[in-house]
């Protein structure tokens, strides 16, 4: 797992490669808090290079979503792939996290 | 400057004794025994005295080779100082005995050596021993070796207890886990027609997945099978509380109006609970299926787990259309909906978990759904055991060589199968 992360807008934007599984699941969720930290809570989650999302990638984004609402921040995710986009809706979450298609839609 | 550094020799002695005395605090006091094998009496005592004046309160002494290696099988020293030329067996043979016997990774040794056999010494270490030391003895270096080779002998020793106390509790932890799923259902005539098998592996010791099923009074049978996102210890406890949970929600069947809002007031009674003090985020998908075990309908709700299939003979698998909602856990105010399935006799369901097709292969690809789908048209007319071990051996042939990533959990009902 890699994690390219810069500023964007009033916030920043966080972009794993790879796999968010169980075992790159820490690591990302590590970043994100840090992310969250630095920028008030304003964080957009690019998952343009996200081969795939396991459960516990989807808690991470869960928990992400839950602390930027509990601080008045935002979170957006955006470029989700066929087969992650897939994962977000069988699990419902298509219905509670923010999505937008691309990076150049989202606002910040 | 330099005056107020220096210091006198008492005030020096007064340091170093200080010095010697943590240092055998860290290395664990008067509990800690040294072997001293050497086969020149003199030498002996005189290493002997030395070991006993740094604070060493055991010293064991061997005249030869075979006097040590008898030694240290009885009684278990934390250090050996060893010559090298010895009659009887000699340290090179002491050595490989101990090598031999898996010893040396929990037994330092020092060579006694002269400086002039370098060579035997480079041998020694060669075949496992940690360091050397010249004679004649060098006070200082004595020391030194002694305190850093005890501490490091404490430090792996402490790990090594650490690691044994983790992997026993996890392997307590792992048992009373397994415990929680009933090994099995049998049909008993037609009062009972319901058979169900199920297969519960955790990737790691514990794990998230959840298999139960139980009566629900004489006349249904209410299974499920869950997932909690992760896996490990933390995966285990939420698994495990939303076991409970699910048990003490079973009595709010008797009270329901309908099948359809029984299910349903189980669902939100489980989602409530395990929405509420859930500081990690977790979640669990999770399928419900109750089985009215008179008319062979199954009415379920599935929030957000893989769909199931019904399994008809000469049919090829039926995923079960999804009705439920997200995973439970997330956010106590959805409702969850029910569904239903009316079973035909000889109808069978199969539930598992995402570590079954999300199995991964040497070259990195998934299992996947219709992978299963395929596996399961093989077996269209298997009762629930064979239909379990179809599925579970389909995973292990397909991730041959690969280590199991997640958690998996299967299970399979029969409503009068062969019957």
């Amino acid at each position: 797992m890699r994690i390219v992360e810069e500023p964007f807008g009033s916030g920043v934007v966080v972009k794993p490669v790879g796999r968010l599984d169980s075992t790159t699941a820490p690591i990302a969720e590590q970043a994100i808090r840090d992310a969250m930290a630095r920028s008030g809570h304003r964080l957009l989650l690019d998952m343009g290079e996200l081969d795939y999302v396991s459960s516990a990638g989807l808690r991470v984004v869960l928990a992400a979503a839950k602390q930027t609402s509990a601080a008045s921040g935002k979170f957006l995710v955006c470029d989700l792939k066929p087969q992650v986009r897939q994962v977000f809706e069988l699990s419902g979450f298509t219905r509670i996290i923010a999505i937008v298609a691309t990076r150049a839609e989202a606002e910040l | 400057m330099s005056d107020a550094t220096e210091r006198t020799p008492a005030e020096r002695r007064a340091a170093n004794e200080e010095q010697r005395r943590a240092a055998l605090a860290r290395i664990g006091g008067g509990a800690v025994s040294v072997l001293v094998v050497d086969d020149h009496p003199d030498n002996r005592d005189l290493l002997k005295r030395r070991l006993e004046r740094l604070g060493i309160a055991h010293v064991g002494m061997a005249v030869d080779g075979r006097e040590a290696v008898d030694m240290i099988r009885a009684q278990p020293f934390d250090l050996v100082f060893l010559d090298v030329m010895m009659p009887n067996m000699n340290g090179y043979e002491v050595l490989e005995r101990l090598r031999d016997e898996n010893r040396l990774a929990d037994l330092p040794v020092v060579m006694i050596s002269a400086l002039t056999e370098m060579d035997s010494v480079v041998r020694c270490i060669e075949l496992g021993a940690e360091d050397y030391l010249a004679k004649p003895f060098n006070p200082t270096l004595l020391r030194a070796r002694l305190y850093a080779l005890l501490e490091k002998k404490r430090l792996r020793d402490a790990v090594r207890e650490n690691l044994r106390r983790l992997e026993s509790d996890l392997e307590a932890a792992r048992s009373s886990q397994l415990g929680m799923v009933p090994a099995a259902m049998d049909p008993r005539g037609a009062e009972w027609p319901v058979g169900i098998r199920a297969q519960l592996e955790p990737a790691r010791q514990v794990g998230g997945d959840l298999i139960d099923f139980f009566p629900l009074g004489a006349g249904h049978c209410c299974f499920l099978l869950g997932d909690v996102s992760g896996k490990g210890p933390a995966a285990a406890l939420f698994m495990a509380r939303a076991w409970g949970t699910l048990r003490s929600a079973a009595p709010l069947w008797a009270e329901r109006t309908d099948d359809q809002a029984g299910v349903a007031a189980m669902m939100a009674a489980v989602n409530q609970r395990m929405s509420e003090a859930n500081p990690a985020f977790e979640f669990l998908t999770l399928f419900l299926g109750v089985l009215d075990v008179v008319t062979g309908r199954v009415v379920y709700s599935n929030a957000g787990h893989p769909a199931p299939y019904r399994m008809r003979s000469g049919e090829a698998p039926l995923p079960l259309p999804l009705v439920g909602g997200m995973p439970v856990g997330i956010d106590e105010r959805v409702a969850h909906a029910s569904g239903s399935i009316d079973l035909m006799p000889g109808d069978r369901i199969v539930v598992y978990s995402d570590g079954v097709t999300e199995a991964m292969n040497t070259a990195k690809e998934f299992y996947g759904d219709e992978y299963l789908a395929q596996v399961l048209d093989q077996v269209r007319d298997a009762d629930p055991a064979a239909l379990v071990a179809a599925v579970r051996q389909s995973v292990a042939a397909f991730a041959l060589g690969e280590e199991q990533s997640d958690d998996i959990a299967i299970l399979a009902l029969g409503w009068q199968v062969g019957g």
